[in-house]
């Protein structure tokens, strides 16, 4: 009987069942996709690691080293295994070429446009190795070398293909006879990346071209000891005015730059799943007012609810277990295609019956999901009496009943005396029936929160103002002076030339410094920005700039690190004894690694390991050339409009959020027709014979479809509204609570919205597919007709 | 007199599998004056309903010209059909068919708002009025699950007639109610009928046919014969209007 049941209902409601199992296939399938892809990524990782063996700690510096002392330090340490020191040569992306040759075409691409930091470096000798595609450590001769795998992908590179490395008074050509993988810098994230090249070569390029820069790296006995060593590190007093990176760093870096596709995949999906369970809760609720003399009659018969429920739950159940079993199968099938990226950057492994087990899981949770809230809707049908179901026919509930007696009081046909018929009548529907309406207006919200929130946070992260909230003065130029020799004689220049250049309006300079302080029982290292803070226009998320000594404003994440708030206080170390600092703000920044604290001091010139200046020039003075014109005079510099500054801060993010805010326009007009149409057809078949009524009576086809065009038209609007609100507010808490976690030192955002997108081409969008949808599915009126109806 | 509907040639068929045809109306000629009142008899399956329907240009017949007022309907479009049902037209079914989620009151004055041809208030007198005629005026108010089958086929008559309609179409009227519920239903559309609006009828029963003027037997989709009654006087006996029905009736196999 069951069979039959199904078969019945399969066959009277197609389309719709269609779109129910592909909601829940699609969910299905992305939280497979999404654990598969996480499951793999920390695999593929571990097993990357393993052989490469990035280091514990790591020190980046720049000028004299002497080896003794390191080789000292680190022989007093009975937890250092093993210790190197490499050489990287820093190049300017302008002088890096390659040259594709594909039968008689040949392509030259150069890397003065990307933002990437290349070094060049030979193998090492103990650890931190770079691996070839095949995880296999590279060897490399005289006139080949070895590229980031990342510009394989960027620019299509093949083996063998050359590499043509060129300054004035230097031409050098290799051979490409492998791609890097490079455990420090595999991940998406990373902003700097290594070619390998022979000794031989090395040397004739260092003699030539480049900034050097040394890697000092320690291997532990074990990551627990890192905060203990860079501790003494820094006691030792040893090379230290680049960054310090540790092990942990390097494996966060690189699980973030793939977890957030699956970050993305589990979100995605569990939207999906909300969707569906609207869906089916619609679906349901129909179905059972639809059979509701059926349920009657297998009630007075004696047949319990719970056999009742088991009836109808069985279909729900197949279209669930299906769905997710598919899902599953093109999950494993199709997981070469999202794990590809993560495959090239980290290699690929073999699929293992664990790989198996993981999208298994995930379906099951889908499905399991799916069936708890049927099982909850389906309650219902306990609720209803042999009475009420065999004579009134009617399924819904007290309240429902009591709201339906309200309406038909408060919005009697003869209180209407302003609104067209057809457009009262739709209204009338929608307020008697708001619960079922209701799903399309929450997917309509959806739909346009799906649109805006990418949006929004692509608009934001573009617009110049924004500088203000990552640390930075919203000024036209912005030059950084770091990793260089006698730092100070070079400030010196920038400041005598900027005083000089007429061109200029004003300037602000800050000078970054390395300073002592006192946490608990130990000496930490903090960063602070010293300089004239009355006219910077940073925003604070509490009280204000340092105004005077003895003042110091935190980043939120020192503020975090430090557990301090407004009005604590902070103890510096300084030469002349110790210094005792009242927090009188916190900001947000995100250069830095978001670690940064401000100041009023007069700083010593001998802790200064970053000079930064903001610019502002003139009125009609073009910013671009201004900013090539420094960059020319002060070579030793990274001078940069700030415009730039800001879309090469946020690159990792801005380029992947296009495409996310596209995919997202899709996906939201995508789901919003489905839903429609499927929410439509059904309330369309349902009201047959309504509608036959009606037409018996004297409405025309176009007189019914006016009222749902009225009907789907005011519930957009409602939606649209919804969703501009909640995608403004929901929205800038979800984005600011995913980019605090994502570590980039921002905890709030304030959306800067991009007013045609937001209020009218998105609305248009979902209005246009709503409308059309309904338009489209209103065209089966024609087919009813009282007498059809009487026959039957 | 005029005729206000008048039916020449009237063919429908039915399709029955992919191929399969069956003609249930042939070359059907009817014609119904102003103000009179016709009830179509025949066997269950001789093509009542159908001719009903064809006629009153709710469904799609195959063949034939059908005029109201002295206009061919055949080719009018959706809205103009639509216009003459809402406005000089009236339907009464079996079954009341009323609108859901709307009050009885609702349901009666629905179709006159739509229509416009009154100021609203002037509507909504008309409705009271009518009601009051029919005996529903408490239950206006009422959501349509809450009362009788008696209720909702007077507040159907109602919901007909607001419109002032010419003619009245009626498909067993009176088939799913009981006998005393059905002797009012049919006193009403008597009186209706006297204050000229005249009636097509369908009905099975010989009591609800002698109400008629005229009766028109269908066999087979044909009209095979018909019956001049005279006007119906509620005021006297009309027993023997029954008597000759029956007769006329069994000599035709019914």
């Amino acid at each position: 009987m069951t069979g039959t049941m199904i078969k019945k209902d399969f066959a009277r409601n197609k389309a719709i069942n269609i779109i129910q199992w592909f909601f829940i296939i699609l969910s299905a399938f992305l939280m497979a996709s999404g654990a598969m892809v996480i499951n793999k990524s920390f695999a593929s990782i571990n097993k990357l690691f393993a052989i490469a063996r990035p280091p514990h700690f790591m020190q980046m510096h720049t000028g004299d080293i002497n080896q003794a002392e390191i080789e000292s330090f680190a022989k007093s340490l009975d937890y250092v295994t093993q210790w190197q020191i490499s050489e990287m040569l820093n190049m300017d992306g302008a002088s890096i070429g390659f040259v594709k040759a594909r039968g008689d075409i040949t392509e030259r691409i150069n890397l003065s446009d990307s933002m990437m930091d290349n070094g060049f470096v030979t193998q090492n000798k103990h650890f931190d190795y770079l691996l070839n595609l095949n995880n296999e450590i590279i060897s490399i001769s005289d006139g080949e070398i070895a590229v980031p795998v990342k510009y394989m992908r960027s620019y299509g590179l093949e083996l063998g293909d050359r590499v043509i490395i060129s300054e004035d008074n230097l031409y050098m050509e290799f051979v490409i006879t492998d791609f890097v993988r490079d455990a420090q810098m595999a991940s998406s994230l990373a902003s700097s990346t290594r070619f390998m090249v022979s000794v031989s070569d090395y040397i004739r390029l260092k003699d030539n071209i480049g900034r050097l820069e040394y890697l000092i790296e320690f291997m532990l006995t074990g990551t627990d000891m890192i905060d203990s060593f860079s501790r003494e590190y820094r006691k030792a007093g040893l090379p230290d005015n680049g960054t310090a990176v540790t092990y942990p760093l390097f494996v966060m870096v690189n699980a973030l730059g793939e977890g957030i596709k699956a970050i993305i995949f589990v979100l995605v999906s569990l939207l999906l799943i909300f969707i569906s369970v609207i869906n089916l809760r619609f679906t349901i609720l129909t179905g059972i007012e639809d059979d509701i003399k059926e349920i009657g009659t297998l009630k007075a018969l004696g047949i319990s609810h719970k056999e009742i429920r088991k009836l109808y739950m069985t279909k729900y159940k197949i279209l669930s277990l299906s769905g997710c079993c598919l899902a599953c199968l093109a999950a494993i099938l199709c997981s070469g295609l999202f794990l590809a990226d993560m495959e090239l950057n980290y290699g690929k492994q073999e699929l293992s019956l664990h790989d198996l087990v993981i999208p298994l899981v995930a379906v099951a949770l889908v499905h399991l999901i799916i069936m708890y809230f049927c099982r909850r809707i389906f309650k219902r049908i306990r609720n209803i009496t042999v009475v009420q179901a065999l004579i009134a026919q009617d399924a819904s509930g007290r309240k429902i009943r009591k709201k339906k007696a309200f309406g038909l009081k408060l919005l009697r046909i003869e209180r209407n005396t302003a609104i067209p018929m057809n457009l009262f009548l739709g209204i009338r529907e929608l307020i008697i029936n708001s619960g079922a309406w209701l799903l399309l207006l929450l997917v309509y919200a959806l739909a346009i929160c799906i649109m805006n929130i990418p949006a929004n946070l692509n608009n934001t992260l573009r617009s110049p103002g924004f500088a203000a909230y990552m640390g930075s003065s919203v000024s036209d130029i912005r030059i950084d002076l770091q990793l260089v020799d006698d730092i100070n004689r070079k400030h010196d220049e920038i400041i005598r030339r900027l005083i000089a250049d007429e061109e200029i309006k004003g300037f602000s300079d800050y000078a970054m410094c390395r300073y002592k302080m006192l946490a608990e029982d130990r000496v930490e290292e903090i960063l602070i920005e010293c300089g004239d803070y009355t006219d910077f226009d940073i925003s604070f998320l509490e009280g204000r700039a340092p105004i005077k000594q003895g003042e110091i404003a935190l980043s939120v994440m020192n503020a975090r690190k430090l557990s301090l708030g407004l009005g604590d206080r902070i103890h510096l170390m300084l030469e002349n004894g110790e210094e005792s600092l009242q927090v009188s703000g916190i900001y947000q920044d995100v250069t830095n690694g978001g670690y940064t604290a401000k100041m009023i001091y007069p700083y010593n010139s001998k802790d200064v390991v970053k000079y930064t200046y903001f610019i502002d020039l003139k009125e009609g003075i073009p910013v671009e050339d201004k900013a090539d014109e420094y960059a020319k005079v002060f070579s030793f510099a990274k001078v940069i409009p700030m415009e730039d500054f800001l879309v090469q801060t946020f690159d990792i993010v801005l380029e992947p959020l296009s495409q996310v805010a596209f995919v997202a326009n899709i996906v939201a007009v995508f789901i919003s027709l489905l839903i429609t149409v499927l929410f439509l057809k059904l309330n369309i078949t349902r009201s047959c014979s309504q509608i036959a009524n009606m037409k018996a009576m004297g409405f025309s086809n176009m007189d019914i479809r006016l009222q749902y065009l009225f009907k789907t038209g005011i519930t957009t609007l409602a939606g649209i509204l919804l969703g501009i609100v909640l995608s403004d507010n929901l929205g800038e808490a979800m984005m600011g609570g995913l980019i605090s976690a994502a570590g980039f030192g921002l905890s709030i955002i304030d959306f800067t919205i991009q007013p045609v997108q937001v209020f009218l081409l998105h609305p248009f969008m979902i209005s246009c597919t709503a409308i059309l949808a309904a338009w489209d599915c209103s065209k089966v009126v024609r087919q009813f007709n009282i007498v059809n109806l009487i026959r039957e | 007199m005029e005729a206000i509907l008048e039916a020449k040639g009237l063919c429908k068929d039915y399709e029955v599998g992919r191929d399969d045809k069956i003609r249930v109306l042939r070359d059907v000629d009817l014609k119904v004056k102003k103000g009179e009142f016709v009830a179509i008899m025949g066997q269950s399956g001789s093509g009542k309903s159908t001719l009903l329907y064809n006629i009153s240009g709710m469904d799609q017949k195959t063949s034939g010209k059908v005029y109201f007022d002295g206009k061919d309907i055949s080719d009018l479009s959706d809205k103009e059909m639509s216009r003459i049902r809402l406005t000089k037209m009236g339907f009464v079914f079996q079954h009341s068919h009323l609108l859901k989620n709307m009050s009885i009151r609702d349901n009666i004055i629905l179709p006159a708002f739509k229509a416009s041809k009154k100021p609203k208030a002037e509507i909504s007198k008309d409705a009271d009025e009518l009601m009051i005629k029919l005996g529903i005026d408490r239950v206006g108010s009422h959501d349509i699950t809450k009362v009788s089958g008696g209720q909702l086929q007077r507040a159907a008559i109602c919901r007909a007639l607001i419109n002032h309609p010419v003619i009245l179409f009626c498909d067993e009227p009176t088939g799913a109610l009981n006998s005393s519920a059905s002797i009012e239903v049919m006193n009403i559309l008597n009186a209706v009928n006297k204050e000229g609006t005249a009636i097509l009828l369908v009905t099975h029963d010989v009591k609800v046919a002698a109400r008629a003027d005229r009766v028109i037997f269908l066999k087979d989709g044909r009209i095979e014969a018909e019956l001049s009654l005279g006007k119906y006087n509620p005021n006297i006996d009309n027993s023997h209007r029954e008597e000759i029905l029956l007769n006329w009736l069994s000599r035709r196999g019914f």
